[in-house]
Formats: structure tokens, sequence, C-alpha cells
């Protein structure tokens, strides 16, 4: 056995810890405020919190347990208007065990409800058995001991002999309660696998736990402690995606049952959760049965710019505690020489604007338009290669990470280790270079279409119980052939003399087919476009309709300007058709009409805009943004 | 454990009452038992995914060929292990009945990283009383009859990560876990792996050229590099250990000194993905330490068409007396 582990280096900012992992201080030190964003994630209610991996739904339920709770607020337990329990899926056994499978339907139904009955219960306790959480009262003593012997003792008769809890802490108390459980859940499990090369059932000699019948009460009895007396209580159940589908029926029947008075299940999940469905047959939906939050959307819509001041924060904060003293906009510098070129074109439309030569509205309509566009024109000019253009600067980088926190963490990990490897020379990093900065964003795009795309085909089997999903290798291709044809024209359009040529996303202005839909949600899915609304067009009733937009992490491929939300464009279905079958043919066909004068516009193709307000609010936002940035 | 030519294995094998294979996509799967002498092989038990691809059922093929009437094909549900469990246990039942002592040669070539442990799981419990040898053909190279380098992977993601059935150790979730990655070529599923299970600790074990099996040591350091190169957002310095897998018994005594490392305070989980021979050593650990857990992670797609070229060796292993 021989260890290669290497020297000691320096650690790097943009290292990654799963939240679960994180000490209270290190959760409140990295925790960026988003409340205002999702407000109803603390509130009463059933929630899905829906967003892609990276996107920060762990860190914010995290954040709402109790201790950091109490630590960033500097209270005890009993001043907090909540308790959120943080109940992480990722790592639970009873979503991986394989025994698991040998129940059939009703015996499945009663082991999964146990094992996750029994876990919530675990994680309850085990968030209210900090010592940092209590003022020393003993009346709160006095009142756990009582939860314990005259509540859990009828509740939970399996326990066997009860631990003496005389002269126990309150939190000593929950400890003891955390271990209860454990051993129940522990038995469960062994009982399982006992099942491993058998098909015969053995006997069970405890009670099978459910929600309704042993979770709500329990809860509801541990509100009757005087320091939890009309608190809100928040099961915070994070990464349900990783539920089985039978386990994922059973969160859904709780989410039925409307108790959301007793306990909100407040659910996170990428886009794959399994099913709506409930062990009943019957479906949950919002908003009657719950409220849904897409976190992404907060990025596609009207406030961005939050996400943009919330990376700020947490790079800042990163950085700080590195012991690195840079601003975050210094950190990650952009392309000096560039930036003044394109601060050239940008005074020469300002200039032409007071000369009553300019397009917009406003006097940096046009600055703002086509400044880049315009530099970026005149790069791709001769070879059309276009890769001098540089991706460097916090504010690209923060755009190219389209809206998931992690995506920009992870690239400025890279980065740093680049930078470590290549300039280091025993000096404090301070900044990274503009070269290693595009440098590494170039190759994830290219990664992130040329490798990561193709390795979602698989074989479609009917896999165990249905439960794994693949993807036909004849719709990844498609999906491959969309991004390439929808990047395509949108480089086109850049090139263009057009009005608006800042374009990323894209509607149907017809009905899409079948076949369109489905290569579409797969690319939401699988996270190469987001999903956001806009007003039909040229509809009579008004009404609105989906716009799909591309993800900013692939724009160095065909070298667009990352910063840019103002444009989208409206096509046929024909059009997304053709591009999933031949988008070379589409885009030979199809760019020769872009470049055509707008008003030899062709119907497959219209260019639109934001409506005024929205674009008002744009520059508005921008502007706010600069400050930051 | 001997390290023996293919084309000498028809002298050294004698009186096999049950040869088992597993018939598989690429051509190293028929090596063995076309190497094998007619006349000492009574029953021949060939296993084969029910929607194995095309590749495979063509491989079924030199099977029959080599075996004739002996030949006793399995078809079994390589994505649902409760099936395959039950499915391989009641089928080698059926050719061997009730009765021990029989001798019995597998060829684990083929068997994927999951069936071959649920298979040392079932012979350590219900073949004990029986000689069990395993023999695994070794890969001249992996994924290198091709050029081209966009051709060169073995598999590509994964679909889930679940326990090995008879394997799903001692859990608990508020102890602190540490994955062992046994990495071979596949780097990219091994990274996607540990994403997955995110575990507190990581360790990583790979074979140097004393250890390997394949002839050819196919751009194992820089698919190595690059694994190491995606890790380390999450884990500055995972502790890295070279241990052997060209013995089964040697990769168990390896293993079992970093699990003393470890302690008992930690989850243990155990990746197997390196060849087979180190995976039976990792389910023998196992089986020696209940607690540990092994964990598998199903490829969303293999390379069928560049595998794996067959090498010219085998290497036979008593599973039961472990040498």
């Amino acid at each position: 056995m021989q260890s290669d582990k290497g020297g000691v280096v320096s650690v790097n900012p943009f290292i990654i810890k799963t939240p679960e992992k994180l000490k209270s201080e290190e959760a409140v030190d990295l925790f960026v405020d988003v409340f205002t964003d999702y407000e109803k994630i603390n509130t009463e209610g059933h929630t899905f919190v829906l967003g892609p991996r990276g996107i920060g739904k762990s860190m914010i339920f995290r954040y709402l347990e109790p201790d950091c709770q109490c630590l960033s607020r500097n209270v005890k337990i009993d001043e907090l208007e909540f308790l959120g329990i943080y109940i992480p899926l990722k790592n639970a056994s009873f979503t991986k065990i394989t025994e698991i499978k040998r129940f059939d339907n009703n015996a499945s139904q009663i082991i999964n409800e146990h094992l996750m009955s029994v876990f919530v219960l675990q994680m309850l306790y085990k968030s209210l058995s900090k010592r940092e959480l209590y003022n020393d009262d003993e009346e709160t003593d006095r009142q756990a001991r009582n939860y314990y012997y005259e509540v859990c003792k009828q509740i939970l008769p399996s326990t066997g002999d009860l631990v003496k809890c005389e002269g126990k802490k309150v939190n000593d108390i929950f400890a003891e309660l955390e271990a209860t459980t454990s051993e129940i859940y522990k038995k469960a499990i062994k009982y399982i696998q006992k099942l491993a090369f058998t098909k015969d059932l053995l006997p069970y000699d405890d009670l099978f736990l459910d929600y309704l019948d042993y979770v709500i009460p329990l809860v509801k009895a541990l509100k009757e402690m005087s320091i939890f007396t009309n608190k809100k209580i928040f099961f915070l159940i994070d990464d349900a995606h990783f539920l089985t589908k039978r386990q994922t029926y059973i969160l859904n029947y709780w989410v039925s049952t409307r108790t959301s008075g007793d306990i909100s299940l407040k659910i996170s999940s990428q886009y794959n959760y399994k099913s709506y469905y409930t062990v009943n047959g019957a479906t949950i939906d919002p908003p009657h049965d719950y409220s849904e939050i897409d976190m992404l959307k907060v990025y596609t819509s009207k406030t961005r710019s939050t996400y943009v001041r919330r990376i700020y924060e947490i790079v800042g904060k990163r950085l700080k505690i590195s012991g690195i003293d840079t601003d975050p906009k210094d950190f990650f510098p952009p392309d000096i020489k560039q930036e003044e070129e394109i601060k050239k074109i940008s005074q020469m439309y300002l200039e032409r604007y007071d000369q009553g030569k300019g397009r917009g509205n406003k006097k940096n309509d046009d600055s703002i338009r086509y400044s880049r566009p315009d530099f970026i024109k005149r790069l791709l000019g001769g070879s059309k290669s276009g890769s001098t253009y540089s991706y460097a600067g916090f504010s690209q980088l923060v755009h190219l990470s389209s809206g998931i926190t992690r995506s920009f963490i992870e690239t400025a990990h890279k980065m740093y280790a680049e930078e470590e490897a290549k300039n280091n020379n025993g000096r404090v990093i301070d900044h990274i270079s503009a070269s290693i900065q595009n440098s590494i964003v170039r190759d994830d795009a290219n990664h992130f279409l040329f490798y990561e795309l193709p390795r979602y085909a698989g074989n479609n089997e009917e896999d165990f119980e249905d439960e794994i999903i693949t993807y036909p290798e004849e719709d990844i291709d498609k999906l491959f052939n969309l991004i390439i044809g929808l990047g395509g024209i949108f480089r086109e359009i850049l090139i263009s003399d057009r009005s608006e040529r800042r374009v990323f996303s894209v509607a149907i202005s017809d009905k899409p087919s079948k076949e369109t839909s489905k290569v579409l949600n797969l690319g939401v899915q699988l996270g190469y476009f987001h999903r956001s609304t806009i007003g039909k067009k040229d509809s009579m009733s008004g009404g609105r309709t989906d716009l799909y937009i591309l993800n900013r992490r692939l724009s160095p491929i065909w070298t667009l300007d990352p910063t840019s939300f103002a444009g989208y464009l409206f096509v046929q279905n024909k059009l997304l058709e053709e591009a999933m079958d031949n988008p070379s043919s589409m885009l030979r066909r199809v760019g020769k009409e872009i470049l055509q004068p707008e008003d030899k516009e062709k119907e497959f193709v219209q260019l639109s805009l934001f409506q005024e307000d929205n674009e008002a609010l744009f520059q508005i936002e921008m502007g706010g943004i600069d400050q930051w940035i | 454990m001997d390290l023996i030519e293919l084309e000498s294995l028809k002298k050294r094998i004698s009186n096999v009452d049950l040869f088992i294979s597993f018939c598989s996509f690429d051509d190293r799967t028929f090596q063995i038992a076309k190497s094998l002498p007619y006349n000492e092989v009574k029953k021949a038990l060939i296993f084969i995914n029910k929607k194995a691809p095309e590749e495979a059922k063509q491989n079924l093929e030199v099977f029959k060929t080599a075996f004739i009437e002996k030949c006793i094909i399995e078809g079994v549900e390589l994505f649902d292990p409760i099936a395959l469990a039950d499915n391989m246990f009641s089928s080698i039942r059926k050719v061997l009945g009730e009765n021990s002592h029989h001798n019995i040669l597998v060829d684990v070539t083929s068997f994927n990283h999951e069936s071959l442990c649920i298979f040392v799981a079932l012979s350590s419990i219900f073949l004990n009383n029986n000689h069990i040898d395993f023999v695994y053909c070794n890969a001249l190279s992996y994924a290198s009859e091709t050029e081209v380098e966009s051709q060169k992977w073995l598999s590509r993601g994964i679909r889930d990560v679940r326990t090995v059935l008879g394997f799903s150790g001692d859990f608990d979730s508020n102890r602190e876990t540490t994955l062992i990655m046994m990495v071979g070529y596949e780097s990219e599923r091994a990274w996607r792996i540990i994403d997955t299970l995110s575990p507190d600790q990581l360790i990583i074990t790979y074979n140097d050229s004393t250890g390997s099996t394949t002839e050819v040591n196919c751009d194992a350091d820089e698919r190595y590099a690059n694994l190491l190169e995606d890790l380390a957002v999450y884990y500055e310095k995972p502790d890295k250990y070279i241990i052997p897998s060209n013995d089964p018994i040697k990769t168990m005594n390896e293993l079992e000194k970093i699990i003393k490392c470890i302690g008992k305070d930690n989850n243990i989980i155990l990746v197997p993905m390196n060849n087979k021979l180190s995976t039976i050593g990792a389910a023998m650990l196992a089986l020696k330490y209940p607690e540990i857990q092994l964990c598998y992670a199903p490829a969303t797609i293999y390379n069928t068409k560049y595998y794996s070229t067959p090498g010219n060796r085998c290497y036979l292993f008593n599973f039961m007396k472990g040498e």
C-alpha cells in the first residue's frame, strides 16, 4: 500500500462543501440572503423548490436549520419564528438499498413509509439536540422529559426500556430520542438486509410507523412545550429526486394530507422529480396542495440582477474567508485591451445619438445594444473564428454561469487551480489572469456540449422498476442538433446589422409538435435550456407561451455575447424540426435570410424585442448592477 | 493465483462439473470458453442479459459451438439485481441439484461488477461446499482499437447509485462517510459516483503497471489525471493508494489495511471499478467486514464497439482456498 499524497498547497477559496456538512458558523458566513426572491420557502404551506444541481437549494435549507437561525439572529430557539428541520436524502440509506425492492406493493408501501417516518423523526430530534440552541431553563428540561416519557412512551412502544431522563437537559433528551429513532431505523434496515437472497418474507416484530398516526402527533406534542408553542415547523426535505418511485408516491401522499398547519413540507428537487402521484393514485396539484418555486426563473426573469449581486456577495465572502482582500471584480479582471476597444465603440454610439443618428429611444440604448456585438463582429470579420474574443471579467463570468451558483464556483475553482499552477511562484493569488479565465470557460463550454450531452444517451431499457431514466440516443442527437442550429442562428444575428442582435432565446409562434416539445423538455431537464414565458405573438386573446433560453455557459462555442438578455426569436415549429434533423442545412438557408434587410424578413424567423417596459427595466437593472460590478 | 497462457488452459483444466460464464458484447467474453478442453466440461451454464445488444447475441453462438449439447443458456435481468440473483442461483441449483462437492469453474471476465459481487456472495453462502475456481481473461488494452480520440471511451454517464445486493453494510447517517473508489479506466463514471455520494472523505485506489492485468497500459495516467481535476472542486487532496488488481487476495489485504486506518467510526462505502479480479477482492473484504457497503452505478451507455481487446493470458484463482 503506497500513498502518494501530495505536498501542502494553499486552500482554493472556491472549494465546494456540501451544505449538510457545513458547521453552523461556516453556513452562516457563506450564506447570502435569498428570501426576498423565494418568500414561500419560509412561510407556512407545502412548497416544492425546483432547480438544477448547484443552484443553491441545499444551502437555503441548511441555513433554515435552528442552529444557523439562532446564530445569525443571535437568539435562542424559543425566539425563532419557525423550526426548519433539514432532512437530506442524498445519503439516506433507504433511498438506495437494493434489498428494499424485495417487497411487493402493499408490503413495500408499509416498510417504505416506516423508514421515511422514522428517518424524518430522527432528523427532527438530531436538529433539536444541540446544546447551544437553548437557554438554561429547568422548566424546559422538565417539559422535555414529559415529552419523552408521556408522549414517546405511548407512541413509540417499540423502544423497549426507556432511558432515565431525570436530571438531563433538553438537548440531551432530544439526543436520546435521536438515538432511539436511530435504533428503530437500523432495526428496520437490518430486517430488510436479511431478505437479500430469499423470497420468503420474514416476520417483523415491531410497530410500523407512518406519517399521520405517528409523525404528526409527535410534532403536535412537541408544540406543547412552551418553547415551541405556535412555532411553524418545516420539514426541509432535500434532494427528493433521490427517492424511489414508491417513496415519491408516499411523500406526495404526505403533501396531499393537507397537514401543513402542523408540518409544512418544503421539498427540494432537481427537475427529474419522479412523479406527482400519491399512493392512492391521485395527483397532487398546485396551488391547492402545494406551491412551487423554480429557482432558475429568478435568473431568467426581471429580477436577474439579484443573481449578479448574490454571486458578487458569495465570491466576496469566499475571498475574505481565504484571506484574500480583493474585490471580486478585481479578482476576475476583464481583458483590459478588449474593454478599451468596446468602450471606444460605445463612445461612438453615444456621439451618434448626440448627432441625432441614434436608433434607440434613450441615449445609451445603442451603446448597450451594439458596442459589444460590433466588437465581436469585427473580430469574426475575416477568419470567422472569433476565438480571440475574451470572456474574462467578473460580469461575463457571472452571466456565463447562467443562474447556477455552483457553475460559477466550479469554474472559479478551476481558474484558481490553473493560476496557482502557472503563475503562483509563491505569491498570494490576488487575481485570475484574463487568459486563464477565458481558456477555462471556453473549455467548459466545449465539455458541456460535446462531452457531457452525449453521455446521457442510453438504450432506453425498461429498467429496474422503472426507476432509472435514460434518454434514447435519437432524442439526444436531436437536442444536440437543435442547440447547434439555434447557436448558429444566434451567431448570425449577432453579426448582422439588425436593430437587435443580442438574441439568446426562442419561442414558438405556432403550435409545437410532440417531437419538438419532447426535445425542448429534454433540453430543459438536462440544463441546456431554461424555460420562461412571454406574451404570445400576435395573439388576439392575450395569453403566454414558453420561452426557451439557451444556457449561457455555451456562449463561447459561437462567440455569443453572454451579457445580453434583450432579444428573442419567434420561430415556427417547422424551423426547429429542421434544425433537429439537419442544423447545417437549416443554417445555410436561414443564415442568408437573417442577413437580409429587416423589411424582407421571412415569416418563420421573426425577431422581436422585449416590450418597452421590460427593456427600460433592463437598463435600470444594468445600471444598478454596474454599481456592483 | 496462477497466471497462465490461454493456450495452456486446455492442459490445466480437468473434471469440471459446471462451467459458468456471462456472455457479453466484446470478444473477450468467449476467450476462456474457446480455450477449455471440451471433454473435461460436463455442463456449461451461460448467462446473458435478456436485453443484451446484438453483439452479445452474436457472441452467444460461439458458446453454443464450443459446448454444443452441454450448453445451457439462461437469460437474466441484468438491470434488476434481485431477479438476477434469484435467477443465477436457481439455474445453478437446477443444474447441480442440492448436492455439493462439485467442481465449478467460473469465468468472471464478462460479469459486470455488480453481478460478480452478487455471485461471490451466493458462492460464499450457498455453494461453499463446492470447489470453485474463478478464471479471468486479461485485456490486451481498453478502447485502443481506434485512433479516433472521441471513440476512446468505455462507458458514459451513470443511471443511479445503488447498494450491491447482499452488501448494503452498516450505514449510519450520523457518522461520517469514507468512500473508497477503486478506479479503473472509467474516470468519468467514477467521478459521477463520487459526485452523487458526496462522501466526507475520499480515498482513490488504482493499480500501477506492476499490479495490472492489462498488457498495454492504455491512457491510464491521463484519465486518472482528468478524474482528479474534476474531483478537486470537492476534495482538495483525496488520499490515493496504489493497490494491485492482479490478485484478489492481494487486493483484499491492501484494502484491509486501508479500512483499519479508517477505523470503525465512519461509514465505509467501497466502489469496485477496476478489473474483475480486484472486484472479487473487494467482495471478499466486504464478506469479512459486513459493515462495509458496496455500491454500484450502471453506466448509461457502454462503448460496445471499442471496449477491450482480448489478451493472451488468464488468471486462475481458487475461491474457497483463497489462492
